[in-house]
């Protein structure tokens, strides 16, 4: 590869791979999954990109290629958490792609984030630990809280959506304000 | 569809999605084209998440210079390998693990090294794509890889923040405090000192560790992670397993908690005393002679031990006593509304029934609000003044007999070992059964056997069963399998001593597999081996105070004495499938005391 395609494909990669990421996530369900996935994708992605069109966009024409590695992860892991169709995953891509256009850089969500993290009321804060820092499932946080697992569930829904709020206007007053 | 999409979706992305719920999600989304989207934007969240915990842990990872020093320098060497950080991660992940359930707690490590952000929000993908850009097989760079995309505008990560949030003041009862003071809901930082003068104060952990500090009492947060500096006073900890490695450290000590509840106190010599209520801690002392190595000692539940600064650490550990109990605050709820702190001590023991006489339905039992054995009173049942709300009155009069658990059989299941537990108020030395467990009888047609009784004899010791006469005005625990052996079988535990009258008594028997134990106000007062079994089988039924007068009707006799109707108040009663140690029952002796009225 000559280094000028080098730093081209670098550019994209950097710019594309939070959408991926999250792409493959909706599309298997797992976290670790969607890393081990994301990590054939870039091999992938850089095996093509001899034959992107740079006239096109490139997070789709990367999606195509994610969901080739997606149907082999299906066929792989029959028991896998929630199997969706071509038709599904072509509208999650969609939905992914048009997400990308209006969102920061990756780093600037998890500033954001980190951020937003911080302004959590103790509880809700504990709660997002007990999910991602101890990795319990919601069941196990129910067992040691006291309350259901559908209950812990609504719950870390609710938080999450709190974060997205919290990071969009973070987002907006940063272009507001020129950033 | 049924389920809430909110509910569905969190479960798909923790793995607890089960074949149902997957297609109630892609029923759900395919109603409306237009939910993809949602699930697009949840998941670009959830994946934010992720990274910024994994990126927390990366920060751990890469403690020190040396260690991302030596990847890069292992790529250099390998250029045909990339560079690859998920063995250090799971090695990380792995060494956490450990560290959690066994070594002891290390002071977190600070780092001094910052992470380009770019590396960690990048992520792993973005090294081993550079990797797989940089190394495609050919000559290795002569220096490490350095993906530059736009670095200059992203500022490096920020090193530890010694100023982080790692507690909340979550309670306070009468708390007068130094200099500065605090409310409810205060956030604390690492650094941050408290000075309580007086009063009790409640604070929680970012990890969930609830410590109770009573005043006076000097403590310091500090940065190393979940640790506490306690320079005079006292304290008591409840630590729930996602803290195990909590430390408490004084001038001569560090305690470190391997998932329990524990005191500690510092005198204003700097010595410290250590109480374990439940778990496990290490205890270690703090030597500053080059000569003599630092010992510790590991600590478990019912014992206590101290480190002072002339002699170190003890030797011996001392067993705990009722004062111990009394002497460290536990909870704010203890001091605000003892009733329930000594409902809530009861219930964290499970037991099958428990009676407190207080509200309408009289019984409160570990299936929150709904009673696995209800009791039905025998005659009228009247009620009087109890430990926390009202206990029941009874009385040798044959109207007013005793109140009997009747609703269906109890089974104590697949155990060899059970517990029963009363406070009685006796009016007088007579002979009154307190609690008994007796082959379920509901039509009361047959004469009473009984597997076992905790009762109270008279001053004669009992007329009709002369061995009792040797224990007058006794605490009897009488265990018998099977109950219909004869009543010179069976295996008898006496107080040695006579109980008070007028005046609340705590009362639990024993049997522990193969031993019978009585404890009296927290304090064991008889022991003996008993090599009765237990017919596991047996449907049984739980009364307390009951007359036997179906055995009244047959033999024609009715001194009061075969009656053996208690006289006086029984109050918060519990029958528990399991035996309860000394610790907890001296802890239930100290929390009920509290409600006992002058």
């Amino acid at each position: 590869m000559n280094p000028d395609n080098r730093s081209q494909l670098t550019t994209h990669w950097m710019q594309a791979q939070s959408a991926l990421q999250a792409y493959i996530l909706s599309s298997v369900g797992n976290f670790a999954d969607s890393e081990d996935i994301l990590q054939q994708v870039a091999l992938d992605v850089s095996a093509s990109f001899e034959r992107y069109d740079p006239g096109r966009p490139f997070i789709p024409w990367a999606m195509q290629i994610a969901k080739r590695r997606i149907a082999d992860f299906y066929r792989k892991n029959k028991n896998a958490a929630c199997l969706f169709e071509e038709t599904d995953l072509e509208l999650l891509a969609q939905a992914h792609a048009r997400l990308s256009k209006n969102e920061g850089t990756s780093g600037e969500v998890a500033d954001l984030l980190e951020s937003c993290l911080d302004r959590l009321p103790e509880k809700s804060r504990r709660l997002v630990d007990l999910r991602y820092r101890d990795g319990l499932k919601p069941a196990e946080i129910a067992h040691t809280t006291g309350r259901s697992g559908g209950a812990i569930r609504v719950a870390l829904n609710k938080i999450r959506n709190a974060l997205g709020r919290c990071i969009r206007s973070g987002t907006e007053r940063g272009h507001a304000r020129g950033a | 569809m049924e389920r809430d999409p909110a509910e569905l979706i969190e479960a798909y992305f923790s793995g607890e999605l089960d074949a149902a719920g997957a297609s109630a999600l892609r029923a759900w989304l395919r109603e409306d084209p237009s939910r993809f989207e949602r699930l697009a934007s949840e998941s670009r969240l959830e994946a934010a998440l992720n990274k910024v915990y994994q990126a927390r842990r990366l920060q751990g990872v890469f403690d020190s210079v040396d260690v991302l020093d030596e990847l890069l320098r292992d790529a250099e060497a390998h250029p045909t390998e990339p560079v690859d950080i998920t063995d250090a991660l799971e090695r990380d992940r792995r060494e956490r693990a450990q560290k959690r359930t066994q070594a002891p707690h290390d002071i977190s490590r600070r780092t001094d090294f910052v992470i380009p952000k770019w590396v960690v929000y990048g992520g792993v993908a973005a090294l081993f794509i550079a990797a797989v850009i940089f190394w495609p097989g050919s000559q290795p760079p002569a220096t490490p890889p350095v993906v530059d995309n736009n670095a200059n505008t992203h500022q490096p990560a920020p090193p530890l923040n010694s100023a982080r949030q790692v507690a909340t003041l979550t309670a306070q009862h009468d708390a007068r405090w130094g200099t500065p003071s605090f409310s409810v809901g205060d956030g604390l930082r690492a650094g941050q000192r408290l000075t309580l003068d007086a009063g009790l104060a409640e604070i929680t952990t970012e990890r969930g560790t609830v410590v109770v500090l009573q005043g006076p009492c000097t403590l310091r947060l500090t940065e190393a992670d979940d640790t506490l500096y306690l320079q005079r006073g006292r304290l008591a900890a409840d630590v729930p397993p996602s803290a195990v490695g909590f430390t408490v450290e004084t001038p001569t000590a560090r305690v470190v908690d391997y998932g329990t509840q524990f005191g500690v106190e510092v005198d204003n010599t700097g010595a410290t005393e250590t109480a374990v209520f439940e778990g496990e801690v290490e205890l270690g002392e703090l030597s500053s002679d080059a000569d003599r190595p630092a010992r510790s000692i590991r600590l478990t539940a019912g014992w206590s031990s101290s480190v002072n600064k002339e002699d170190g650490l003890r030797r011996e550990p001392v067993a705990l006593t009722g004062q111990d109990h009394a002497r460290f605050v536990r909870s704010i709820e203890q001091v605000q509304d003892p009733g329930l702190a000594y409902q809530n001590a009861v219930l964290k023991s499970k037991p099958l029934v428990y009676w407190r006489f207080d509200g309408e339905t009289d019984h409160v039992t570990n299936e929150a609000g709904q009673a696995r054995w209800a009791g039905k009173p025998i005659g009228r049942v009247a009620k009087g003044e109890g430990l926390f709300g009202s206990a029941v009155e009874l009385s040798s009069q044959a109207e007013t007999i005793g109140v009997v658990g009747t609703d269906s059989p109890i089974h104590l299941g697949q155990t060899d070992a059970y517990t029963l537990e009363a406070w009685c108020l006796a009016k007088s030395h007579h002979w009154g059964r307190v609690v008994g467990l007796a082959p379920f009888n509901p039509e009361r047609t047959k004469k009473i056997t009984y597997l076992a009784i905790v009762e109270l004899l008279n001053k004669e010791g009992g007329i009709t069963l002369p061995f009792l006469q040797d224990h007058p005005s006794q605490a009897r625990f009488l265990h018998r399998n099977p109950p219909e052996a004869d009543t010179s079988k069976g295996a008898n535990l006496f107080s040695g001593k006579e109980y008070p009258v007028n005046q609340w008594v705590h009362i639990v028997a024993v049997k522990d597999h193969g031993v019978m134990r009585l404890y009296i106000d927290g304090q064991l007062v008889g022991e003996q081996e008993d090599s009765q079994g237990l017919d596991k089988d047996l449907p049984l039924e739980f009364s307390i105070g009951f007359s036997d007068t179906a055995h009244k009707a047959e033999s024609g006799i009715t001194p009061d004495y075969y009656l053996r109707s208690f006289h006086g108040r029984i109050d918060e009663v519990a029958l528990y499938n399991t035996a309860l140690p000394l610790e907890t029952i001296q802890h239930h002796f100290t929390l009920g005391r509290t409600g006992i009225k002058n």
